[in-house]
């Protein structure tokens, strides 16, 4: 067979070859994997994240140092016994580090969770129910998300109190709103669906339609924005961290170890260098895991034009 | 158009309502009393008794909720416990750093995200695109302010192009405005030119896809002429939804990057505030802030309804 | 301004002239390497001069895929693997983009099926008509735009001018298509390549277009590729026609010759499928299978599997396609070509008995004795939409106006409409999805509220089947449990009993219990449509509300899925309420019908009498306006509605229906009867002799 003549190829342009020349939607888990298995983009992106909690987890117990443990030389460059130098107070900062990523990793996931579950029940309630409630919900959530994210993690601080626990309350709370849009319109969308109007003519009662029908179908694009909400919650925990309202002293997180690297900065950058690069990594990880989720459970899980028979 | 402009605003009044409601709730529940810094230590029972009831402390939180109200129709955001001054003043002292910040930030996202996203969009899939790809997924996913610690180490200390702190003012010197502002807004606009370059490679892909792109062609168009004309358009007009949403993210960013460059403007007013207990103040910062968002989503989606002829009447 | 070129006499084809179009061989193959695809395989093809060519297939048959690549539109991943595409003497395949660039638009023209989708939304139609035509010609931009107004008017679109500056949006479909049409034709091109123009339109719609299209023909000289798998339109149209199934031509030859003498089986079937006058009474004749997708193709004959003259040998060895020796020319591809006698429209001609099914007609409703199962009684349903701000300058929508009908049990009632004609609405308001602005619905003497507050049997006892099965089943969820739903919410089985009992269901409706367990999005249209009424079999309703519920399936497929419709109404003595808009598939099933338009039944009676005696205005101008397969058999003529540029439909018909407080018949701005008193008063319900009902001032005369 001849090859392609350039005169058409080079028209159309090289967008990138549909899937499977198929156009039925990605259901059915197998398939999704399998999808998702080809991008290896997103695969190495699970491979980091996996490291990342479990460095998270074990971190502490692999630490050659304890947390609150100085040494005489501070400041120092990398060597032997510091395999990442020490910091200005002369902590390790290999151990520091490990420290840090368990409070910041958990703190982050934790915050993303608590917003995630909450704005998800706001959405669907308010998504199904419809009428007023959907009304007073919608304005509701419209003021919400009006305020500045940061300055809203800060003000509720103002409130809670300052540390980790209070911090991570906020940020848990400042994702309410956008968890609660998004799963609001897709259950708005769902509600649309050819098959839950069967499913009313049926008889099916309100309780099951949610069950099984209407969860199922928002469910890829909430495990996207959980996805992506972790890579969001770790950058901000990050910057409660580096404006010094997330975790107090003895403890550490990513974000307060950049700031007192940042104090450093005019002798050294390693400081703030290293531990930027660990919520670097895993926030792209992340999005990049987000990203293959998104393309994998399908372009189109919504309506499904399908071929004709 | 005129009558979908008149409803859309008036559709803001109960969302105002609801920031206004948020907003008190905070001021209430930072609490700090201002009795002791507004009439110093020295204060008499009796003087401390006149001003618990000036400031109506003394009422339930619903009374006081309307005598607030009410001063915000007057524009009077209360007084700042810590200094003494009225909020609207501070504020008029902070915000312009803050506005300049988030305009050059604006600038640096469309000067550098937009090309970004054209240039990727339409050679999707090529070795350009998939290169690109990597560094708009690290700009999105780098923390903003870790971007800013480092530029600073990079132009500031090591290279000593910019200075790494302090704000002058546009009306003073523009270039040195410009010289001062430039990493602080190159910090935050970061995340926000990946995410337009993201955000327009995508529409432009999908618009690709779209079947009237193969009627254009079959009309005997130009690649040229269907791609930058038709294409564009319909890719660019989501586009401009996502820059205006993205300044509620720019003003947010804005509290880090004051911080690592000491610029006094909102955030660091408002870091200040909440440290103090300055209730009123936190509560004007983050007032104000809100109806800037609102205004500026209200703007970006008229401009959308006006561009978007589907929508222009609805 | 005129685009005439030389005018030409009727029906004078450039027989004796070399081909204005040649095709050699092609071959078109998606993916690479091991993946590849063959998506068209060996094709070949010719268009003379000013003639019109046909090619005929369902979906996966390579027909539009062959058209794309002749202009050089396939999509990246397909590409020419063989063969040669000459146009007008020149080579496509080896040309370059810029050759290419300048010969569509200006040698080509194009048309494609959805209007809306071929047009950029945010560019108003007169930008788009100027740029096109400066594309090619050297005209300023006033120049420009007088042609484009030109062009407008001559397709039919009133006030030109003004329409100038309107978006796509603006136009409904039949508009929208012409726009589409002045766009392909704005720089006099020698061929038009048409993929399927009308199939998105409704049939009166549709009729004007192929006038219009036929009208431009002549002025214009051209020669046109029509794409359809409707082969009414291709009969009507075509003076040569090209078979294609699974990416293979099968038979080419004279229209009128191929419809009446077809020469391969497949042709033949097709033909047969089609429901015809004189057939309401019996079995649709289906295709059984289905067409093998691009990947499985049968080995030997693509078409042996469904073909009930197959021998071994088409089995195994692969047919070529040979030209039957006859004068005018034609070829066919099938191995038993010459020893077989098919009978193509000659089956119909003759009234031709496939099988008998279902005696006489049920009478009509006014007569009957038994109580009515459903009874509607002026069902109104009105949308409020919001012109003006706070409340100011509302509009009313009146979608449903005081529409009233009675099912008796075991009876069929098909509701015909066309789009906007507020038959999905009167489906919602009988399954309780929408609730009426007035009106009683009532079942089994019971009056019936929203979805919501209807009691559980009422619930079970009235079923549904939308018309996009994809979008109908859950994709989420497996064919056991879509179907076990009912079961699972009516009352409760155990698990082994509740699998069986689908499995009864599946094999009622032709599946086997392999299904079970499999997701809908390995499933084809047809199967999914039935499994959508084996979920509404599980609970034993006694009226089904069918929603459209072929018109998203290929023609064969179509006649598959109705064929076990009117079995199991017989075996389970169900009700139907057959909602739909092809008057011939929607007759053919149903013992009644109620014709709708602008949310009025202007007509109701026995389906076989409405359909052979229409009296209602629009009810002739739909069966005007059907084609016939047989090419001897021009349109039905009867008063049609007249010229487009007057009484074109507005974008909403909706919208246009004045509402019935007391303004005229909802038909008059169409009709060309109308008089002023039609226009005044509404027309009242005539009774005529046979049962039948018309509304309309003049039905003593018809």
């Amino acid at each position: 067979m001849s090859s392609v003549t350039p005169g058409f190829r080079a028209l159309v342009g090289p967008e990138t070859v549909p899937d499977e020349f198929d156009d039925a939607a990605a259901y059915g888990l197998r398939r999704v994997f399998a999808r998702f298995r080809r991008k290896k983009l997103a695969v190495a992106g699970v491979v980091v994240v996996i490291i990342g909690i479990i460095l998270a987890i074990i971190g502490p117990y692999i630490a050659p140092a304890g947390l609150e443990q100085t040494f005489p030389s501070y400041t120092s460059s990398p060597s032997l016994a510091h395999l990442l130098g020490t910091d200005a107070i002369g902590h390790d900062e290999l151990s520091q580090l490990l420290f840090a990523m368990r409070t910041s990793v958990f703190a982050a996931g934790f915050a993303a969770i608590l917003g995630a579950v909450l704005g998800t029940v706001v959405g669907v309630i308010s998504g199904y129910a419809g009428g007023w409630v959907d009304w007073a919900v919608g304005r509701c959530i419209d003021a919400l998300l009006s305020f500045p994210g940061l300055l809203l993690i800060i003000a509720l601080i103002g409130v809670f109190g300052a540390g980790l626990y209070p911090a991570m309350i906020a940020l848990g709370i400042s994702f309410v709103g956008g968890f609660a849009r998004l799963v609001r319109g897709e259950v708005l969308g769902a509600r649309q669906r050819g098959f839950v109007a069967a499913a009313k003519v049926t008889g099916v009662p309100w309780y099951r339609i949610i069950r099984r029908h209407i969860i199922p179908t928002i469910l890829p694009s909430f495990i996207v924005q959980l996805c992506l909400t972790f890579g969001f919650a770790l950058v901000a925990q990050g910057a409660l961290g580096f404006l010094g309202l997330g975790s107090q002293p003895p403890q550490t997180s990513l974000g307060a170890m950049m700031q007192t690297g940042f104090q450093q900065i005019n002798s050294t950058v390693r400081l703030v260098l290293i531990p930027g690069i660990v919520i670097t990594v895993l926030a792209t990880a992340f999005n990049v895991i987000a990203d293959g989720l998104r393309d994998a459970l399908g372009r189109d899980v919504g309506v499904l034009a399908g071929p004709k028979a | 158009m005129l009558e979908v402009v008149i409803r859309r605003v008036l559709s803001l009044i109960p969302v105002l309502f609801v920031v206004t409601l948020i907003a008190f709730f905070l001021q209430v529940a930072i609490g700090g009393n201002p009795t002791y810094a507004l009439a110093g230590l020295t204060a008499t029972p009796a003087e401390i008794r006149h001003l618990e009831r000036q400031e109506h402390l003394n009422l339930p939180a619903i009374e006081r909720y309307w005598y607030w109200l009410d001063g915000l129709f007057h524009g009077n955001l209360g007084i700042s416990y810590a200094s003494e001054r009225p909020v609207t003043t501070e504020l008029a002292h902070y915000f312009p750093v803050t506005l300049s910040l988030t305009i050059a930030a604006l600038i640096l996202i469309i000067v550098i995200g937009v090309p970004l996203g054209i240039i990727q969009g339409m050679n999707a899939g090529r070795a350009v695109d998939k290169g690109l790809l990597g560094v708009v997924s690290v700009a999105i996913s780098a923390p903003g302010f870790w971007v800013g610690t480092v530029l600073v180490f990079l132009f500031a200390v090591k290279f000593k192009v910019f200075p790494a702190l302090g704000f002058v003012p546009f009306s003073q010197s523009p270039v040195e405005w410009a010289r001062h502002i430039f990493l602080p807004a190159l910090t935050l606009a970061f995340a926000g030119f990946g995410i337009i370059a993201r955000f327009l490679r995508t529409g432009i892909v999908g618009v690709r896809n779209e079947d009237f792109v193969r009627a254009l062609y079959a009309r005997g168009l130009s690649r040229r002429r269907v791609s930058y004309k038709h294409v564009l358009k319909n890719a660019s007009l989501s586009t401009i939804t996502i820059l205006g949403l993205n300044i509620g993210f720019l003003l947010s960013g804005a509290v880090i990057v004051e911080q690592i460059f000491s610029l006094p403007g909102m955030g660091t007013y408002a870091l200040q505030s909440i440290q103090n207990r300055d209730s009123p103040a936190v509560q004007g910062v983050i007032l104000t802030l809100a109806v800037v968002i609102m205004l500026v989503n209200l703007v970006t989606d008229l401009t959308y309804r006006y561009l978007n002829p589907k929508v222009r009447l609805t | 301004m005129s685009l005439v070129s030389a005018p030409v006499a009727l029906g004078h084809r450039g027989a004796g002239e070399p081909p204005l179009l040649r095709v050699g061989g092609l071959s078109i193959v998606a993916g690479a390497g091991t993946q590849a695809v063959t998506l068209v395989d060996d094709v070949s093809l010719h268009v003379a001069p000013r003639e019109t060519l046909g090619i005929v297939g369902e979906s996966g048959s390579g027909k539009t895929v062959t058209a794309m690549a002749i202009g050089g539109l396939l999509p990246a991943g397909l590409r020419i693997a063989g063969g040669t595409v000459e146009f007008a003497g020149q080579d496509l395949t080896t040309a370059s983009p810029e050759v290419l660039q300048s010969i569509r638009g200006a040698e080509i023209g194009f048309v494609f099926q959805d209007p809306q989708n071929s047009l950029d939304p945010v560019f108003s139609i007169g930008s788009q008509l100027t740029e096109a035509i400066r594309a090619h010609q050297h005209l300023s931009r006033s120049e420009a735009r007088s042609h484009a107004v030109g062009l407008l008017d001559r397709v039919g679109i009133a006030n030109a001018d003004k329409r100038m500056a309107d978006y796509p949006y603006q136009f409904s479909g039949g508009m929208a298509q012409r726009v589409m049409m002045a766009i392909a034709l704005c720089c006099n091109p020698k061929l038009l390549i048409a993929d399927e123009p009308t199939t998105a339109l409704d049939v009166t719609m549709q009729a004007q277009i192929l006038d219009l299209l036929e009208s431009l023909k002549v002025e214009l000289g051209l020669s046109v590729l029509l794409i359809s798998h409707d082969l009414g339109v291709v009969a009507d149209m075509a003076d040569r026609v090209a078979v294609m199934y699974g990416g293979q031509m099968v038979e080419q030859g004279e229209t009128a010759l191929l419809f009446s003498h077809p020469r391969h089986p497949y042709l033949d079937a097709l033909i047969a499928a089609q429901p015809e006058e004189g057939e309401e009474s019996h079995r649709l004749a289906t295709i059984p299978g289905r067409v093998p997708s691009a990947a499985q193709m049968p080995d030997g004959c693509r078409f042996h599997p469904r073909c009930s003259f197959a021998q071994d040998q088409c089995r195994t060895d692969t047919v070529a396609l040979v030209d039957a020796a006859s004068s005018p020319p034609r070829q066919v591809r099938c191995h038993r070509s010459d020893e077989l006698t098919l009978e193509g429209v000659r089956r119909q001609r003759a009234g031709h008995a496939v099988s008998p099914l279902r005696q006489a007609q049920a009478a009509p409703a006014a007569t009957s004795a038994t109580d009515a199962l459903f009874e509607v009684r002026d069902l109104t349903k009105v949308f409020v939409a919001r012109r003006g701000f706070l409340g100011r300058g509302k509009y009313a929508v009146t979608a449903v106006d005081h529409v009233s009908f009675d099912i008796r049990p075991g009876e069929t009632l098909g509701m015909v409409g066309e789009t906007g004609a507020g038959k999905s609405t009167v489906g919602r308001l009988v399954l309780g999805l929408e609730s009426p602005t007035s009106g009683v619905i009532r079942f089994r003497g019971t009056s019936l509220r929203n979805v919501e507050k209807r009691p559980p049997l009422v619930r079970r006892d009235l079923q549904v089947i939308f018309q996009n099965p994809y979008a109908s089943l859950n994709p989420s969820m497996t064919v056991l449990e879509l179907v076990a739903e009912p079961i699972d919410v009516h009352g409760r089985l155990p698990q082994r009993e509740r699998t069986e009992a689908v499995a009864v269901l599946l094999a009622s409706v032709g599946l086997g219990s392999e299904y079970l367990r499999r997701y809908i999005y390995e499933m084809s249209g047809g199967q999914l449509q039935r499994i959508a009424i084996a979920r509404a079999l599980s609970m034993n309703p006694k009226l089904i509300v069918l929603d459209e519920p072929i018109s998203s399936l290929d023609v064969s497929t179509q006649a598959q899925v109705v064929n076990l419709l009117e079995d199991l109404r017989d075996s389970h003595g169900l009700s139907y309420l057959f909602i739909g808009h092809n008057l011939a598939v929607v007759s053919h099933i149903s013992d009644r019908l109620a014709i709708l338009y602008g949310g009025q039944i202007v007509e109701t009676g026995g389906s076989e009498t409405v359909y052979r005696r229409p009296r209602h205005p629009y009810t002739r101008a739909l069966i005007g306006a059907m084609l016939s397969t047989d090419p001897a058999r021009r349109r039905v003529q009867g008063p049609k509605p007249t010229h487009a540029v007057r009484t074109e439909a507005p974008v909403d018909a909706a919208l246009a229906a004045p509402d019935s407080a007391g303004h005229g018949c909802v038909y008059a701005s169409r009709c060309p009867l109308a008089e002023d008193l039609c226009r005044r008063e509404a027309p009242p319900d005539v009774v005529c002799a046979d049962g039948t009902i018309v509304r309309c001032h003049f039905a003593e005369k018809m």
